[in-house]
C-alpha cells in the first residue's frame, strides 16, 4: 500500500463483530472508525472521509439500507463507496437498488474480505 | 324410525297430497305434503328441506309467487313448479329468471315423477359438496400461503441468527490462525485449526439448508440463459485442479466441442460441478477424476459424467445418496466433513433444468456420477 493509509468506517451493532473485523483491518494497515448504527454513522461521517464504508444492513435506529438513502446525492449515487456486510439471505439483488460498490456476506473469509476492501480503495484512487 | 324429511309438497288439493305422500313411501327420503302456505313456511322453517314442489294454481298465492319467496329464504333449495299445461308460458318464464329448476306436468307419470325428485335430492346434494369442497380448498390454500410467508420469514431469521454469531466465532479463529494478531505455537494451531473445521463446516451446513429450503419451496430464482456448457464444466473442473493436485490426483476433462450453447443456470449449474467434483475428490484416495461431456442431440441432451477411482459405493447405498442427510458410513469417516445436503441440492437444481441426475458404481471399481440437461427449452420454471 502507497501513501497515507485508507480509511474505513465500519458499521455494525455487532460489537464482537466490529472488534473483529476492525482488528482484521487495522492489522493490514486500514484506519478504522466504527459506528454501532446508521445513525452514528451519519453523525461519524461530518468528522470523519472514510474512503470506504463496510455497511451491515439489520442494526437499530437505523439500517443499513436507510443509511445508504441518506448519503445518496442528487444523481441517486452514493456519497461514498460502500461495501455491504451482512448475514442476511436473499439480499443479493440489493446493487439494484443502491449502487454499491461490493457485497460480502458472514461469515467471511478474511482472504475474501481484504481482497474486497483493497480492490474498492485501490479504484477509487 | 322416521326419514328425514327432504322434500315438500304444496297443493291446495289433498287428494293430490294424499297420493305424493303414498307415492314416496318407499323412498329414502321423507316426504312433507301440506295445503297450505302457512303450513308449507312451518315445514320450510323447521325441517332440513332440499326440494320443494308446488301447485301452481292455488288459492293463496301463484306457485310462482311461493317458490320466489322459498328462494329468498332458503337459495339452495331446488325448487320445482307442479303445473297443468295451461300455465307453462308461467313456468318457463319462473324457470328463465332462476327462480324454478324445472316443473312437472299434470297428470304425472309416477315413474317420471319419482326420478324426477330423485334428481333433484342429487343435484342439491352435488352443489352443496362441492361448495364444501371450494370452502375446504379456499381454507387450504389460505393455510398453505400462510405457511408459505412463515416458511420464508422463519428461513431468512435462522440465517441471519445463524450467521451472524458464526461469523464471529470464524473471524475471531481465523485471526489467531493466520498470526495477524501474534505468533502461535503448532498445538495451539492444531487446535485452532479443528475449531475452524467445524467452524467452516457448520457455515456449508446452514447455507446447505437454506438453499434447500429456498429449491424445495419453489422460491429460488433460477437464471436461465444461454451459456456454453463446455466452458462452465472446463471452468469448474480448472478450479478444482489444486484441489486434485493438493491429494496427488489427475484431474482430466474430455469436452465435445460440438455441444452448441443452450440455456441453463450457470450458476446452479457451476454449483452441481463444484458438488461433483469436490466429492470425487474427496473419496478418491488415488488415481483420478476424469469429467466427460457428451453432446446426445437425436436424444435433446447433454450430458456431463463425474467418473472417479475411489473405491465405489455398494449396490445397498446408491439409492439413497440423493437423499438428505443420507451420508454413506464410508463418506462419514471422511475428515472434510460434508453436510449431507450437497446431493440433493445437485437433484433439485438439475430437477428444475428438467434433467436427470444418477450415479452407477460397483465396490471397487469407482463411480460414476451423470447428469443430462436438455438442450431444448422444455422445462417450468
Amino acid at each position: 500500500m502507497t501513501g497515507a493509509a485508507k480509511n474505513i468506517l465500519l458499521v455494525d451493532d455487532d460489537t464482537d463483530l466490529q472488534f473483529l473485523v476492525k482488528t482484521t483491518l487495522s492489522c493490514s494497515g486500514f484506519c478504522v472508525e466504527t459506528a454501532n448504527n446508521g445513525l452514528e454513522a451519519l453523525t461519524r461521517l461530518s468528522s470523519f472521509q472514510p474512503d470506504l464504508i463496510v455497511l451491515d444492513l439489520n442494526m437499530p435506529q437505523m439500517g443499513g439500507l436507510e443509511f445508504c438513502r441518506r448519503i445518496l446525492d442528487e444523481t441517486g449515487r452514493l456519497r461514498y463507496q460502500v461495501l455491504i456486510f451482512t448475514a442476511r439471505a436473499n439480499v443479493e439483488n440489493i446493487s439494484q437498488t443502491f449502487p454499491i460498490s461490493g457485497f460480502m456476506s458472514k461469515p467471511f473469509e478474511i482472504d475474501d474480505l481484504l481482497r474486497e476492501v483493497n480492490r474498492i480503495t485501490a479504484a477509487k484512487a | 324410525m322416521a326419514k328425514e324429511i327432504q322434500v315438500l309438497f304444496i297443493d291446495d288439493e289433498s287428494d293430490i297430497i294424499d297420493s305424493m305422500k303414498r307415492l314416496f313411501m318407499r323412498e329414502a327420503y321423507g316426504v312433507a305434503g301440506v295445503t297450505r302456505i302457512e303450513d308449507a313456511r312451518r315445514v320450510l322453517s323447521t325441517e332440513k328441506i332440499k326440494v320443494v314442489v308446488s301447485d301452481q294454481r292455488m288459492p293463496e298465492m301463484e306457485g310462482v309467487q311461493f317458490l320466489k319467496e322459498v328462494k329468498q329464504q332458503h337459495p339452495d333449495s331446488i325448487r320445482i313448479l307442479f303445473t297443468g299445461y295451461t300455465d307453462i308460458t308461467a313456468a318457463e318464464e319462473a324457470i328463465n329468471l332462476g327462480e324454478v329448476y324445472r316443473f312437472l306436468t299434470k297428470p304425472w307419470k309416477s315413474s317420471e315423477l319419482v326420478s324426477t325428485i330423485r334428481q333433484a335430492i342429487e343435484h342439491y346434494d352435488l352443489v352443496i359438496e362441492s361448495r364444501k369442497r371450494k370452502e375446504e380448498l379456499e381454507i387450504a390454500h389460505k393455510r398453505l400461503k400462510e405457511m408459505y410467508e412463515m416458511q420464508k420469514e422463519f428461513t431468512s431469521t435462522v440465517s441471519h441468527e445463524l450467521r451472524t454469531p458464526l461469523a464471529s466465532i470464524k473471524t475471531a479463529i481465523d485471526l489467531v490462525i493466520k498470526r495477524m494478531v501474534g505468533d502461535i505455537n503448532a498445538e495451539q494451531q492444531d487446535i485452532l485449526e479443528r475449531a475452524k473445521r467445524n467452524v467452516d463446516r457448520l457455515k456449508r451446513l446452514i447455507d446447505d439448508i437454506l438453499d434447500l429450503m429456498k429449491i424445495e419451496s419453489g422460491r429460488l430464482q433460477m437464471n436461465f440463459q444461454s451459456h456454453d456448457l463446455v466452458r462452465v464444466v472446463q471452468d469448474a473442473v480448472e478450479f478444482h485442479k489444486p484441489f486434485a493436485q493438493s491429494r496427488g490426483l489427475a484431474l482430466t476433462l474430455e469436452p465435445d466441442p460440438t455441444v452448441a450453447p443452450f440455456v441453463f443456470d450457470s450458476d446452479r449449474i457451476t454449483q452441481v460441478m463444484n458438488n461433483l467434483l469436490n466429492n470425487a475428490i474427496k473419496f478418491t484416495p488415488q488415481g483420478g477424476v476424469t469429467v466427460k461431456i457428451e453432446n446426445h442431440i437425436q436424444g435433446n441432451h447433454a450430458l456431463v459424467s463425474i467418473k472417479d477411482t475411489g473405491k465405489g459405493i455398494s449396490e445397498e447405498d446408491l439409492p439413497k445418496l440423493f437423499r438428505k442427510f443420507q451420508q454413506l458410513e464410508s463418506a462419514t469417516e471422511n475428515q472434510e466433513g460434508g453436510t449431507g445436503l450437497g446431493l440433493a441440492i445437485c437433484k433439485e437444481i438439475v430437477t428444475r433444468h428438467a434433467g436427470k441426475i444418477w450415479a452407477e458404481s460397483r465396490p471397487g471399481e469407482g463411480s460414476t456420477f451423470s447428469f443430462l440437461l436438455p438442450l431444448e427449452e422444455r422445462r417450468n420454471s
